[in-house]
């Protein structure tokens, strides 16, 4: 067992060590550091404790990067060798459960707590710039750490059971929005509901605050913090990876048996009335977005789960924030408009990582190219295929903006929501461009891109300035003008790159 | 040989990855409704030509042209007559063969009608017909390869380029896969077929192009490739109870500069030393020999043979 694992872990930390990529991914976060000190030597010309501010800079981007990336690149352990037919072959080289999964995961956790390395020195830095101890780095590096470590264990479980890469970067991502998600969605409702029901939501809160990276990290950078450096929250994370683990390991072979029979669930394989409704339907005249929102977006089953979803969370919003604790329009609209953007944004986002990367990954780039459909063509009908998946979702956040009591065009002329939408657009971009190059680690570095963008990008600086003078202004005018200017200088040069890109798909693989 | 009548015309074609020449200064022609090989060993440039002609590739210099449409130009109308079916498995696992099939249908503009016809039409074709419900992924590499085929066949192109169709598959599913291009051969369709395995295109295919290092070394019928050689003809003569000095009888024939017999086996290599005498005259003066002839041809190259001795050894860097 254990020489099968090392050989694994051997042979994918060779892999990565030789990968260019991986290389480029440590030193653009290492550039991402000196930006972050950069900016924090700046702000010791004008504030104190511009340490603390660095540290703090660094750390919450960890924790968004290494969710991201626990999510992206750990759910394809599995899932990817059963995808690509290689179990079998692994299995027949006298590897078990243990060594395949622990020779396929501990080397990608190698690689990603290699990143968090990568910073160590510069966040050393921190304790000089002021406002920052060695113990409050060491706990927080620590939290962040065995946070990698649970999410990575989460998504190498989610990969033993689903049968696709997608489906298990799903579930986990699924998994973790309802931990972290709930707190905030609980905060932001706290006010809507009745007496007994915030004793409840307090009552989780608190227990959820114990275990969330998020709390750790704050209280360890409070001032005078002294320890301890191992937390409740550490202690849980470790036993909770190794519990998933283990469970991994004991349902592996059943569950890769399984997926090798190739028969889509009774539910969806038409012969029943309710298949019928539920599966996958003809073709229609927009083939390619019938395929987006069947295979990408999981077709009319979870288009009418996504519609239930979400007529159930507007329906428990409004009732207790209307009916339940009587409280003004205004919050319930806030609220539900904030459950519904975030859930959204999500979907948006899986989207965008698989839209193009799902075509590369299977090498069928070269099939659609000859379609005689142009790429932009391509895109915009895959695009429809996703957005049409999204319709639940986009009429509910009409249903909480049409709630909203008074002027209701008074929050798109706000700047920042222009600014956050901007932001978001980017990212949509960043991912869909990098997912050709980056697999399932596209989400991940495009978070750090549009950062990096929102540091130092001068484009950015002009939205900002358009975007005091719409605060002020409030025009319809200058909204266009704002939106226009970031589309023409910032969204229309990735749109032309990923058409190029997608052109290109078929030059990618030389042949002979 | 008039435009009208070629499918495909390559002239002066070169490609260059980065630092590599892939192609370099490649001409060839091939007929409407012709099967015809292309064949190369490793990284001779084959995949590269196929992209260049079903427009995948950008061309870098040269002429392409498509039942007279050029690869420059007319990039939709050469899209709209061409199947492609390249080396690797490019498939939507997760559809059903019905699925699959439709789904390239719907993209190719066919109403719901003519694709369940078309698709009832290709699926008999290939002999999948049974297996319309399965997954993709589900089914062996044989089957994959033949859905692959019918995918191809859905638009109703003239021109097949297939790249390694036949690579991996076991030898009955080899020559079910040969079965079905003799057949779309009757029905008008031009083939255009990259493989590795001789045997099977020097049975199949009409003419054949050999490629090496980026350059055209042979292209032609490939009867004129299996000829031994310029000058008279070299006949194969199977007999039955040959007699010991049988040999000295057959160089004594009028016409015949030497015979010799092939070790193991009742035959006997016949080399004439006139080019103008025929297979009917020297067949007469063998049967006036009084032994009994079981076996008769021309004796030709086997494809391997004129193969190694196109390309050269090894692979290029």
């Amino acid at each position: 067992m254990n020489r099968g694992a090392f050989s694994l872990f051997h042979w994918t930390l060779r892999r990565d060590t030789r990968a260019m990529r991986a290389h480029l991914m440590r030193g653009a976060f290492a550039s991402i550091m000196l930006l972050v000190l950069l900016i924090a030597w700046v702000q010791t010309l004008q504030v104190g404790a511009a340490g603390l501010n660095l540290f703090r800079a660094i750390c919450w981007m960890n924790v968004i990067v290494s969710t991201l990336a626990g999510i992206s690149y750990f759910a394809t352990c599995v899932s990817e060798e059963s995808e690509a037919g290689n179990l079998g072959l692994l299995k027949l080289a006298g590897m078990g459960s243990v060594p395949i999964l622990l020779g396929k995961s501990t080397s990608r956790l190698v690689g990603a707590l290699m990143l968090l390395v990568v910073q160590f020195p510069f966040t050393l830095l921190a304790i000089t710039l002021g406002g920052v101890t060695l113990i409050q780095i060491v706990t927080a590096y620590l939290a962040i750490g065995v946070h990698l470590i649970l999410v990575a264990n989460l998504a190498l479980f989610f990969s033993v059971f689903c049968s696709s890469s997608g489906r298990a970067a799903a579930w986990t991502g699924f998994v973790v929005l309802l931990f972290y998600g709930s707190r905030a969605v609980l905060n932001a409702a706290v006010t809507t509901l009745s007496k007994s029901m915030v004793a409840k939501a307090e009552t989780w809160m608190a227990w959820q605050s114990k275990y969330s990276v998020v709390d750790t990290i704050d209280a360890a950078l409070r001032p005078a913090f002294a320890g301890p450096v191992l937390t409740r929250h550490t202690w849980a994370c470790l036993g909770l990876s190794i519990a998933l683990f283990v469970v991994a390991c004991l349902c592996f072979e059943r569950s890769t048996l399984r997926q090798t029979q190739g028969r889509r669930s009774t539910l969806t394989r038409g012969k029943r009335s309710l298949g019928r409704v539920l599966g996958v339907s003809r073709v229609w005249n927009n083939a390619l977005a019938w395929k987006e929102f069947h295979f990408l977006a999981g077709g009319r089953s979870m288009f009418l789960l996504r519609s239930i979803v979400l007529a159930i969370l507007a329906g428990v919003i409004v009732y207790y924030g209307k009916w339940g604790t009587n409280t003004d329009w205004s919050l319930v609209s806030r609220t539900l408009g904030g459950c519904v953007l975030a859930v959204l944004g999500i979907e948006i986002l899986v989207y965008a990582t698989r839209i193009l990367f799902d075509e590369s990954r299977w090498g069928t780039f070269p099939l659609l190219l000859i379609l005689s459909v142009s790429p932009r063509r391509l895109l915009w009908q895959k695009t429809q295929g996703c957005l049409l998946a999204l319709l639940p979702g986009f009429v509910c956040l009409l249903f909480a903006w049409w709630l909203f009591p008074g002027d209701r065009v008074q929050g798109l002329r706000d700047g920042r929501a222009v600014y956050f939408g901007i932001n978001f657009l980017l990212l949509v971009h960043f991912t869909v461009l990098l997912s050709l190059f980056l697999k399932w680690v596209a989400l991940p570095a495009a978070v750090c891109v549009v950062f990096v963008f929102n540091t130092c990008c001068p484009v950015m600086s002009i939205g900002w300035v358009l975007n005091d003078l719409l605060a002020e202004s409030g025009g319809v005018f200058l909204l266009l003008i704002t939106v226009v200017t970031y589309w023409i200088l910032l969204l229309l040069p990735l749109q032309v790159e990923i058409i190029s890109r997608i052109e290109d798909a078929g030059n990618h693989e030389y042949g002979g | 040989m008039s435009d009208s009548q070629l499918a495909i015309e390559v002239q002066n074609l070169s490609h260059t990855f980065k630092q590599h020449r892939a192609l370099v200064d490649m001409s060839f022609q091939v007929e409407k409704g012709s099967l015809h090989g292309f064949v190369g060993p490793n990284g001779a440039g084959k995949t590269t030509t196929l992209k260049l002609i079903c427009t995948l590739l950008k061309p870098q210099s040269g002429l392409v042209r498509v039942f007279g449409n050029s690869i420059r130009a007319d990039v939709k109308a050469i899209r709209r007559s061409i199947g492609f079916m390249p080396d690797h498995f490019s498939m939507y696992r997760q559809m059903t063969v019905f699925e699959y099939l439709d789904f390239f249908g719907a993209a190719y503009g066919l109403s719901q009608t003519d694709r369940d016809r078309v698709i009832t039409d290709v699926l008999s074709l290939t002999d999948m017909d049974g297996r319309r419900e399965d997954l993709v992924s589900s089914l062996s590499r044989g089957m994959q390869q033949r859905v692959s085929l019918a995918r191809v066949l859905v638009n109703d192109p003239d021109l097949l380029l297939l790249d390694e169709p036949a690579s991996g598959l076991d030898p009955r599913a080899r020559i079910e896969l040969m079965e079905i291009l003799q057949e779309l051969r009757k029905l008008g369709k031009t083939i255009f077929i990259s493989s590795h395995i001789l045997s099977e295109l020097a049975e199949l295919c009409d003419s054949v192009t050999i490629v090496d290092r980026g350059t055209v070394k042979y292209c032609g019928s490939m009867d004129g490739l299996l000829v031994q050689g310029e000058g008279p003809k070299v006949w194969r003569l199977r007999v039955e109870n040959a007699p010991a000095d049988f040999t000295d009888q057959l160089s004594a024939i009028e016409g015949v500069e030497s015979a010799e017999p092939v070790e193991g086996r009742p035959e006997f290599i016949v080399r004439c030393e006139d080019e103008t005498l025929d297979s009917n005259t020297l067949l007469g003066r063998l049967l006036s020999l009084g032994i009994p002839i079981i076996g008769f041809n021309e004796d030709r190259k086997h494809l391997n043979q004129a193969f190694m001795d196109l390309t050269s050894r090894g692979v290029r860097t």
